[in-house]
């Protein structure tokens, strides 16, 4: 399996290296990347956002959900030409929206590009690790469709994914119940 | 192999500590007593038990220099035994609490112990000469659940906790009269009993298991998500990393050196995690022996039944023939491993410490003959 170790280094981070107790600090992390297992380092930020870990939406529901429809669009044009790696990956970029519209608009997108796949493992190959968590929660969000074709083509496609990515990303996409899909 | 000696104590141990010497250890075998057993000519005899306790005994700390147990249980109480003569005397400590108490530690100096309770808050209880009890303090704010994890930092003052409302808080537990106050960190900026310090939000889930490294300059914690977070510099600007893991989540962890931390949990093997010269964390391997899969949850053990019928809707062709034995032979232990210790030796470099888990067992591990992970030591 090959990895890529990337840092990312602040440069400040050196800065504040008194040992001095101050008042009351809060902390959230603003993004969490996991790569293959190995992690990427992200520094907490000082100012206090809400707790919740993933990045603030820019922009309101209705840009996200124009951004969405230019996602399927683009994404029928790719599964026409046979290219159903990209399209998968295309519908699963950005995080899951917080918005319950916006969320099954997304759905919609990324099951069209699930069912575009045929090949399996050669999709689980080309697909970046940091993609496993997110793409194991709508596997699930497809199983419980209930509709016969979507389970099969998501049950196939759990039993490789699990192969890969292990049972911890089946805990992580029970236990987060912050970035639902 | 890792694991050198390997106990049956009981049917399921909930925590274990060992004895300064390291000949006996004292835990509690899922009821509400605690058994003391000393290891004699090679057999393991139980020479004390200790009954107080009216529930499940949660936590066990023996501390290293004074000879002292303290226990806490799911009665709300904890007690702290005195070795006299032959006996062990308890002394009661009122921990006021409406809860149980989960989990319980001894500072680094033993002047103080720190007790997570179900009640959303910290007990910090030190020992009061003139009236010849121990007081307790308690942390009531910030918890928002139940905490499961308290570890002290080196310098006796700073308190990490875990907590099932997902965050990892530092607190100081300065208290006038038993902590010595440093003139070097600054007299006007002293933190008073209680304050919080800083608080971490990682995960979305129940954190468990935190550890201040030897030095105190990182912290490391798991979240129930299968992941285990490291925290360098903890103060104004922390920096923390996620490493999210293939495996089921881990219950406790371990500090061996600055750079390797053992994790265990519900993988029934601990896991070694080490730290890179640019300073990445990362999963190295398990410790102990694991049945290599070929073909992922169809080598799982109690798990392949389950999968195969899982999958057996996609595969009408296949059956699913391979049923594994319910056990990963060639592991040590059985069952979920929930505490881990560390045994003192001779000599600066750790390599040994012990886990006892629910499947009753006490394993020590010795890290010796790991040639891989000998960098990191």
């Amino acid at each position: 399996m090959s990895t890529t170790k990337q840092t990312i280094r602040n440069s400040n981070a050196n800065e504040h290296k008194v040992k001095e107790f101050p008042k009351l600090v809060e902390y959230c992390l603003v993004d969490q990347v996991w790569s293959d297992g190995i992690a990427m380092r992200k520094k907490a930020k000082n100012d206090t956002l809400p707790a919740n870990l993933k990045p603030v939406e820019p922009g309101s529901e209705e840009d996200i959900l124009t951004r969405i429809e230019n996602k399927s669009g683009k994404i029928e044009g790719l599964i026409k030409e046979f290219k159903p790696f990209e399209a998968l990956k295309i519908a699963l970029e950005d995080s899951p929206p917080q918005d319950e519209r916006c969320k099954s608009a997304n759905w919609t997108v990324v099951h069209k590009a699930l069912m575009a796949i045929k090949d399996v493992e050669g999709m689980l190959l080309s697909l970046d690790p940091k993609y496993y968590d997110v793409l194991m929660k709508y596997l699930y969000r497809g199983l419980s469709t209930g509709d016969p074709a979507t389970c099969y083509r998501c049950l196939k496609i759990h039993e490789k994914l699990t192969e890969k990515a292990g049972f911890g990303c089946i805990i992580r996409s029970l236990a987060d119940t912050v970035n639902t899909v | 192999m890792a694991a050198v000696a390997v106990h049956q104590f009981a049917q399921c141990i909930t925590c274990h500590a060992w004895s300064p010497d390291q000949s006996m250890v004292a835990f509690c075998p899922n009821n509400n007593e605690v058994h003391i057993y000393k290891l004699m000519q090679d057999k393991w005899e139980k020479v004390h038990v200790l009954q107080k306790h009216d529930q499940l005994v949660s936590g066990i700390d023996w501390s290293g220099t004074s000879n002292r147990i303290v226990s806490v249980s799911h009665d709300r109480n904890s007690y702290v035994w005195n070795q006299e003569g032959p006996e062990w005397v308890p002394t009661l400590v009122i921990l006021r609490l409406n809860r149980a108490a989960l989990c319980v530690q001894w500072s680094p100096k033993e002047n103080k112990f720190a007790v997570g309770s179900g009640a959303k808050n910290v007990c910090i209880c030190y020992y009061e000469g003139e009236n010849n009890w121990w007081v307790s303090k308690v942390i009531r704010k910030k918890h928002n659940s139940s905490v499961t994890g308290v570890a002290w930092h080196p310098n006796n003052i700073l308190l990490a906790t875990t907590s099932t409302d997902g965050k990892c808080r530092v607190f100081s537990t300065f208290i006038k009269g038993v902590d010595a106050r440093e003139s070097k960190t600054g007299s006007s900026s002293d933190p008073k009993f209680g304050e919080q310090i800083v608080q971490l939000d990682l995960s979305s889930s129940w954190a468990f298991g935190v550890k201040w490294s030897p030095s105190g300059n990182t912290l490391a914690y798991v979240g129930h998500n299968s992941m285990i977070y490291f925290v360098d510099d903890v103060g104004p600007s922390p920096l923390a990393q996620n490493v999210a893991f293939r495996y089921l989540p881990l219950r406790d962890v371990l500090f061996v050196s600055e750079k390797m931390v053992i994790g265990v949990g519900y993988d029934c093997n601990p896991m070694v995690f080490a730290m890179d010269k640019s300073g990445l964390w990362s999963f190295i391997r398990f410790l102990g022996e694991r049945k290599e899969s070929s073909s992922g949850p169809k080598s799982g053990s109690q798990f392949s039944e389950a999968f195969g019928k899982f999958y057996g809707q996609s595969r009408q062709g296949l059956s699913s023939d391979t049923v594994e034995p319910s056990k990963i032979q060639g592991a040590a232990h059985d069952n979920c491993i929930n505490c881990i210790e560390l045994l003192k030796q001779q000599g600066s470099k750790t390599k040994r410490f012990s886990t006892s888990g629910m499947d009753g067992k006490v394993v020590i591990w010795d890290l010796e003959n790991q040639q891989d992970l000998r960098e990191y030591l």
